[in-house]
C-alpha cells in the first residue's frame, strides 16, 4: 500500500518538476534550433575510468569491488561565437572511497549516478564568454542488502539551470561568475512523523524535509604569481531553502518558519612546475580551503529532552599539498597528495559515550593521505592505481549512532581512457 | 571600282588591329590578375585591414576587398574572414587572429603571427608553392588542406592536415606531414614525428571542452555534497541505521507540546513522548503522554528531572497527575493508563518508611524495610522498595548474599544514589491505573478508601484482573547465561501475554549474563544498563500471532520513569 502511494505521488512530482525545469532547457535548446547546424562541427571528448578495489575499516576488509565513471561530451561548435557542450556523466561505486567512508560508513553497499548537462557558450567579446547551462542528475544508493535500485532511502535526484560568465584578461589571467539554481530530491524519504495521526505528530510535521532549492553563485579567478607559480581562488555561496522543514524551537515543537542554511567553501590552488635537472619533472601544488555552514534550524534531542541551538552551523579549515612528480620519456607518473581539515560545530556540544552533553563544543579532524600512479600505454590509455589512508578524531566520543573515531584504508587499481 | 587604301585607313586599320588586340588582351588579362589575386570574400566583424602603403593604422574590412603583398589582416573573438584566391583556393582565418600576405604571386605567402588559418589549396603550377609561416615554423604545399595555428602567449603552434602532404620546416629541418597527421611545434625544440590527427576537433578545441566539462563538474561536487551532507546528518542524529543483519531501521523520536487530545486548559501541563521505529517489513510505534501538576517550562527538562522520584526535604515544583502509555504495531496496541497522581512524602528512619500524604498530614502508614517471618523453620524477608512502590520476599540466604537498599536516580550526574536514614524522599502515585490490549482491561486497581489518596499501592488499592485471577511466570527461553527473559501473564479469562525482554548491544547481540555479574540490583545494574538497548517484543492473546516488537534505548525509558 505504502508503495502503491508512492509511485502515485512520484508519477505527480515527475510532471510537476517536468513542469519546473523545462524553462531551463529552453536557452540550450532555442541555441541549437537557430544557430547555423549546418556549419556546426563535433567535437567528442570520452572519459572512462574503471577500477577495482577494496577498502580497509577498523579491520575489517570489504569484498573486492570495482568503480566505472563514464564521461562523454559530443561538444558542437556552431561557429567562433557559438558552441554547446552536452556531457553525460555516469558511474557505479562498488569499492568506496575514503571520503565517503565517513561516519564509520560500512554503511553504503553501492551507488550508481546518472546525469546529463547542455552547457552554451557565446563569446560575446574577444575576452568575454556567456554560458548558460542546464542539467539533471540521478544518484542511487543502495545501503542496506535488500534494498532494490530505485528503492534506496537517500537516492535523490537534482535538476540544475544556471548562467556564468567569463573574463580571460589574456590566457593567465581571467575570472568567472556564475549563478545557478538547483533543486535536491528525495523521492524516497519521507520523515516518519508526517505519516502519524494529529495525536502523533507534531502541528506543522513536514514530509518531504530532505528536499531544498538551492541558490549557487560561483566566484573564481585566476593569476600567475612570481616565480611561476599558478594561483586559482574559488569560492561557493550556497543558499539552501527547505520548503517541507519547519523549524524547532527550544520546546521542542515545530514553528512556521522553514530551515534555510548557508554555506560558504572557498579554496585557494597554488601550483608551480620545477624542473630537476633534464628528466624529472616535478609540479608542485597547495590547497588551502575554508567552509562554513549557518542554519536557522536547530535540533531537538528527545531522548535527553535537550534543546540545541544552532546544531548544524560549523566551520572548516583545511590544508591539502599535492605532488607530482615524472620522468622524461618515460611513461610513469607518480603522485603524493594529502588533506588535513578540522571542523568545528560551535554549537553542538559534545556527548561522553553514554550520551550525556558536556560542555565543550564538538571538533572533528580528518586527515588523509594518497599516494597514486599512473602508466601511459599509449597516448589515450593509462593504467591507474591509487592507495589512500585515512584518519578522523574527535572529541565528540557519543558513537553508538555514528562513529567520529576510526582509521580507514582503500586501494583502487585500473585503467582510464581518455579522448 | 577598285579602291586603293589611303595611308590613313592603313593607320585606323593597325589602329583597329592594335585595339582588338589590346581589347583580348584587355579581356585575357583579368584572368591572370584575378588568377593572382586575393581578395575578402566575406567575414564576421570585427575584421580589419592595415595596408602596406599606410602602415599603424586599420580600416574596417570590406567584402571585396583586395589584399596586396604587405597587407594584413586582423580578426577578433568570435570573428572569421573567408579570404579568397584568384585559383579557387581559399582560407578561412579563425578568431583571435593576424595574418600578413608576404607574396602573392606566383607563390603565395602568408605569415601567420598568431591565431589559426585553415586553407584549401588547389595544385599549384611549376615550382609555385603555397606557405604559411608562424613565427617558429613554415607550412609549405603544393596542393592540399590544412589548418595550421600559432599561440603567441604559448609559443607552441599546431599543424592538422586533412588531405595531401604539408611540408613543414622549422630550424632548417623540414617535416612532411601527410593527410590525417598533425604535428605540433614549440620554440626550443626540434620538430618530432607526426602523430595521428585527431578525426574531429584540435586539440585546443578539446582542451577547451575539457576545461569548460571541469568546471561543470567542480560545480556538480559542490552540489552533491550538499546532498551528502543532508544524509550524514540523518545519521549523526541517529535517524536511520542498519542492523547488524543489513536491514534499516528508522528511528523518529520527539517530543510534542500541547497534545490535542488532552482538555483545553490543561494542555499547557502536558507533553507526549513519541518514538517511531520502521523497518521494511513493519512500523511499531511507543508512546508516553504525561500531565503534570503545573504548567510546563520551555524547558522540559526541568519538569522531567524528578519524574523518577526526588531525594530532599523540598518537595518537587513538578510532578505527574496522569500518564498514559501506548506500544502499537499499527493493528494491536497496549496502553496503560493511570490517573489521579500525588505526591508521596517517604522518610527513612534506617527501619522504617514514614509514607505521608503531603495533602493530608493524616493520611500516613509506616512501613518497614525488612519484615522477617519464619516458615517451616526457613526465614523469609520481606523487602519494601519505596522507589518503586512494591514488595518482594527474599530467603534469609538471598538476603544476606544481595544488597537491596533502595536507590534513587541522580539526574544531576546520571547515576543513582541510596537512600539512606534521615533521607527524605519524594514520590508520585497514582490513585487509578489499567491495562488494556486492544480494547479488553486486563488489569486495573482503585483506591480502598474513597477520598484518600493511595500511599502504598499494595496496601491501599484494590486490584481487578480480567477473569479475576493473574498468574505471572518468568524463564530465561535463551538459557540462562543470556539476557533474554520471557514473562507470561495468564489471566482467569484464559487469556494470556508474553513479554519477551532482550538486553542488547548495538550490533544487536544479546548481552550476557555476565556483563552484569554483581550487579543485580541498585544502581550499578543500571548504570550497565545505559550502555545496553532495550528490545521488547509483546505478543498477546488478542493479537491473533501479532507482535509489537520496539527497539528502545533504555535511558529512554529510565528518563520517563518507566524503568524503576
Amino acid at each position: 500500500m505504502r508503495n502503491t502511494r508512492y509511485e502515485i505521488r512520484n508519477t505527480k512530482g515527475i510532471a510537476r518538476k517536468v513542469r519546473k525545469i523545462f524553462p531551463l532547457f529552453v536557452f540550450p535548446i532555442s541555441c541549437f534550433i537557430f544557430s547555423p547546424l549546418f556549419a556546426a562541427s563535433v567535437t567528442p571528448v570520452y572519459d572512462l575510468r574503471f577500477f577495482g578495489g577494496q577498502h580497509f575499516y577498523n579491520g575489517d576488509i570489504s569484498a573486492l569491488s570495482g568503480n566505472a565513471n563514464v564521461l562523454i561530451s559530443p561538444a558542437v561548435k556552431f561557429n567562433d561565437t557559438w558552441s554547446v557542450i552536452p556531457t553525460y556523466m555516469g558511474g557505479y561505486q562498488g569499492t568506496r572511497d575514503v571520503q565517503e567512508l565517513a561516519g564509520g560508513g560500512t554503511l553504503f553497499q553501492d551507488s550508481t549516478n546518472q546525469g546529463f548537462t547542455v552547457k552554451t557558450i557565446y563569446g560575446l567579446t574577444p575576452s568575454v564568454k556567456l554560458k548558460g547551462t542546464a542539467g539533471a542528475r540521478a544518484e542511487f544508493l543502495r545501503e542496506t542488502k535488500d534494498e532494490n535500485w530505485g528503492d534506496g532511502l537517500f537516492d535523490y535526484r537534482k535538476y540544475t539551470g544556471g548562467v556564468e560568465t567569463e573574463y580571460s584578461y589574456s590566457r593567465q589571467i581571467g575570472g568567472r561568475f556564475a549563478y545557478d539554481f538547483y533543486t535536491l530530491d528525495f523521492p524516497n524519504y519521507r520523515s516518519l512523523e508526517s505519516s502519524q495521526d494529529s495525536t502523533l505528530a507534531r502541528e506543522l510535521a513536514g514530509q518531504d524535509v530532505l528536499n531544498s532549492n538551492n541558490h549557487l553563485f560561483t566566484l573564481s579567478g585566476w593569476a600567475p604569481l612570481p616565480s611561476a607559480v599558478r594561483m586559482e581562488l574559488t569560492a561557493y555561496y550556497n543558499r539552501r531553502d527547505y520548503g517541507e522543514q519547519p523549524v524547532v524551537d527550544a520546546s521542542g515543537s515545530l514553528t512556521g518558519t522553514d530551515r534555510s542554511d548557508t554555506n560558504l567553501t572557498a579554496a585557494v590552488d597554488f601550483a608551480r612546475p620545477w624542473a630537476l635537472g633534464d628528466s624529472v619533472r616535478l609540479v608542485s601544488g597547495l590547497q588551502v580551503g575554508y567552509a562554513a555552514t549557518d542554519s536557522n534550524q536547530n535540533r531537538y534531542d528527545a531522548r535527553k529532552t535537550v534543546f540545541l541551538r544552532d546544531y548544524y552551523d560549523y566551520t572548516q579549515m583545511s590544508v591539502g599539498p599535492q605532488i607530482t612528480a615524472g620522468l622524461a620519456n618515460l611513461p610513469w607518473m607518480l603522485t603524493a597528495s594529502g588533506n588535513y581539515s578540522v571542523r568545528n560545530y560551535s554549537d553542538r556540544p559534545i556527548q561522553d559515550a553514554n550520551g550525556d552533553y558536556l560542555s565543550a563544543d564538538t571538533e572533528v579532524t580528518n586527515i588523509t593521505t594518497s599516494l597514486g600512479m599512473t602508466y601511459a600505454l599509449n597516448r589515450n590509455f593509462k593504467a591507474r592505481a591509487v592507495a589512500t589512508l585515512g584518519w578522523s578524531d574527535s572529541n565528540q566520543k557519543y558513537e553508538k549512532v555514528f562513529v567520529y573515531n576510526y582509521k580507514i584504508a582503500n586501494y583502487l587499481f585500473g585503467f582510464s581512457y581518455e579522448y | 571600282m577598285n579602291y586603293s587604301t589611303p595611308p590613313q585607313s592603313r593607320v585606323r586599320r593597325f589602329s583597329g588591329m592594335f585595339l582588338s588586340a589590346a581589347f583580348l588582351i584587355s579581356l585575357l588579362s583579368p584572368v591572370a590578375v584575378l588568377a593572382e589575386s586575393i581578395t575578402v570574400k566575406s567575414f564576421r566583424a570585427p575584421v580589419e585591414v592595415q595596408r602596406v602603403k599606410i602602415p599603424n593604422k586599420w580600416f574596417p574590412a570590406r567584402v571585396g576587398l583586395e589584399l596586396t603583398s604587405g597587407d594584413t589582416i586582423r580578426t577578433g573573438a568570435g570573428a572569421r574572414a573567408d579570404i579568397r584566391m584568384g585559383d579557387g583556393s581559399k582560407m578561412i582565418l579563425g578568431s583571435s587572429s593576424r595574418l600578413t600576405v608576404q607574396e602573392v604571386a606566383p607563390s603565395r605567402v602568408m605569415g601567420l603571427d598568431f591565431g589559426r588559418v585553415k586553407a584549401w589549396v588547389k595544385k599549384l603550377k611549376g615550382g609555385n608553392k603555397f606557405e604559411v609561416k608562424t613565427p617558429i615554423a613554415a607550412a609549405s604545399v603544393r596542393g592540399t588542406q590544412f589548418e595550421i595555428g600559432y599561440d603567441e602567449e604559448g609559443k607552441t603552434g599546431f599543424l592538422d592536415v586533412t588531405e595531401g602532404a604539408v611540408a613543414l620546416l622549422k630550424d632548417g629541418r623540414e617535416v612532411l606531414v601527410p593527410a590525417g597527421a598533425r604535428m605540433e611545434f614549440v620554440p626550443d625544440s626540434p620538430l618530432g614525428e607526426p602523430v595521428p590527427a585527431r578525426s574531429q576537433g584540435s586539440l585546443d578545441e578539446r582542451e577547451g571542452i575539457r576545461r569548460e566539462v571541469g568546471l561543470g563538474m567542480s560545480k556538480e561536487e559542490v552540489m552533491s555534497a550538499a546532498a551528502e551532507e543532508m544524509r550524514l546528518a540523518e545519521y549523526q542524529e541517529g535517524k536511520t541505521l542498519i542492523d547488524v543483519n543489513g536491514a534499516r531501521v528508522r528511528l523518529e523520536e520527539y517530543i510534542i507540546r500541547r497534545p490535542v487530545e488532552i482538555a483545553a486548559a490543561d494542555r499547557d501541563k502536558a507533553f507526549k513522548l513519541v518514538v517511531l521505529n520502521e523497518r521494511d517489513d513493519r512500523f511499531d510505534y511507543f508512546y508516553y503522554r504525561g500531565l503534570f501538576n503545573a504548567t510546563l517550562p520551555e524547558d522540559l527538562s526541568v519538569a522531567l528531572k524528578d519524574i523518577n522520584g526526588k531525594l530532599g526535604t523540598d518537595a518537587p515544583s513538578y510532578y505527574l497527575t496522569a500518564y498514559e502509555m501506548g506500544q502499537s504495531n499499527t493493528m494491536d496496541y497496549i496502553k496503560d493508563t493511570a490517573s489521579g497522581g500525588h505526591l508521596v512524602k517517604v522518610t527513612y528512619d534506617g527501619t522504617n518508611y514514614i509514607l505521608t500524604d503531603p495533602a493530608n498530614a493524616s493520611n500516613t502508614r509506616t512501613v518497614a524495610k525488612d519484615e522477617q517471618t519464619v516458615l517451616s523453620g526457613v526465614t523469609y524477608h520481606k523487602i519494601y522498595d519505596p522507589v518503586n512502590d512494591r514488595f518482594f520476599s527474599l530467603t534469609d540466604a538471598q538476603y544476606n548474599a544481595g544488597d537491596y537498599n533502595a536507590a534513587v536516580y541522580d539526574p544531576s550526574n546520571d547515576s543513582f544514589k541510596y537512600i539512606a536514614s534521615g533521607d527524605t524522599y519524594w514520590r508520585t502515585r497514582y490513585n487509578t491505573y489499567s491495562h488494556v490490549i486492544n480494547g479488553a482491561s486486563k488489569q486495573s486497581y482503585t483506591p480502598k478508601t474513597a477520598g484518600l489518596n493511595t500511599l502504598a499501592i499494595d496496601l491501599d488499592a484494590t486490584f481487578t484482573y480480567a477473569g479475576g485471577t493473574l498468574f505471572s511466570f518468568t524463564e530465561t527461553p535463551s538459557g540462562s547465561d543470556v539476557l533474554h527473559n520471557r514473562v507470561s501473564l495468564y489471566y482467569g479469562d484464559g487469556t494470556k501475554e508474553v513479554y519477551d525482554t532482550y538486553i542488547i548491544s548495538d550490533e544487536g547481540v544479546i548481552g550476557p549474563v555476565s556483563a552484569f555479574n554483581n550487579m543485580s540490583s541498585g544502581s550499578a545494574f543500571k548504570s550497565e544498563l545505559l550502555k545496553w538497548n532495550y528490545e521488547q517484543v509483546a505478543g498477546a492473546t488478542e493479537f491473533n500471532g501479532r507482535k509489537i516488537d520496539l527497539v528502545v534505548e533504555p535511558k529512554i525509558l529510565i528518563k520517563s520513569g518507566l524503568i524503576k
